[in-house]
């Protein structure tokens, strides 16, 4: 089921874009957590984290949904699939946790949010907990940074299931049709659907 | 036939080994696991993040 060129480039860019703009908005969200953290200023320190909650919701929830969505799409409407190879694979797997993680921290930053909007959060209040905003933000940044790159650089390497597509696309395809397994064979004559 | 990044490193007869990258990539999933795991089971994580501490 490959996507036609200008399907597949729409897609791709949507993709590209929710993938993008969610890095972007974790790194905004650190910077809040951060100085949430380490300003000594009480509204400073209730601006930011009411700034994070907000954030949170209406910008990172729906791009990691959105980014999730459109990989599978780039996946599974490309001949690179889901399973075949493993760049594909952990760039999925790497995404699906960085989801479901955020979806279960959406809690605790409303929560501190919540606190900071209802009274002055002393640099001692929720000390761990805005510890692990800092920390767990951190580490969604890494994930999605170490994402892009397996985007851009594409690593070498085909799954079992993937080496046995391949094989039996070999086996079945005419003796007189050189077998391209890349998605070179998609319908655009250059580099495969790639983000 | 064209040789590309899909097709196995070895050639068409031999099963291509998981990459390199990729087992570095599993151990460091493994770890983190493990260490997330050990902190919730120790309380420091997770269950509550700290709420109404």
């Amino acid at each position: 089921m490959v996507m036609p060129p200008a399907v597949r480039k729409f897609a791709l860019t949507a993709h590209v874009t929710t993938s993008v703009g969610w890095l972007g908005s974790v790194a905004a969200f650190l910077a809040l957590s951060i100085v949430g953290l380490a300003s000594g200023d009480t509204m400073t320190v209730r601006g930011a984290y009411i700034a994070a909650d907000a954030i949170t919701w209406y910008v990172i929830v729906p791009l990691s949904l959105a980014s999730l969505a459109g990989g599978l799409i780039q996946s599974v409407g490309t001949t690179w699939g889901v399973c075949r190879h493993y760049w594909v694979l952990v760039k999925l797997l790497l995404t699906t946790a960085a989801t479901l993680l955020l979806l279960l921290h959406t809690k605790p930053i409303a929560y501190v949010a919540d606190r900071a909007a209802n009274a002055a959060l002393a640099p001692g209040d929720l000390r761990r907990l805005r510890i692990q905003l800092v920390a767990d933000a951190s580490l969604a940044l890494i994930a999605l940074l170490v994402n892009t790159a397996l985007s851009i650089f594409k690593p070498r390497g085909v799954t079992p299931y993937g080496y046995r597509r391949q094989a039996e696309e070999r086996a079945s395809a005419p003796a007189d049709q050189a077998i391209v397994s890349l998605p070179e064979r998609a319908s655009s004559p250059r580099s495969p659907a790639s983000d | 036939m064209k040789r590309d990044a899909t097709s196995p490193e070895r050639g068409d007869s031999t099963r291509p080994r998981m990459p390199t990258w990729v087992k570095v990539f599993a151990i460091v999933g493994l770890i983190l696991f493990i260490a997330v795991l050990i902190l919730h089971l120790t309380g420091n994580s997770l269950g509550n993040h700290g709420i109404d501490k």
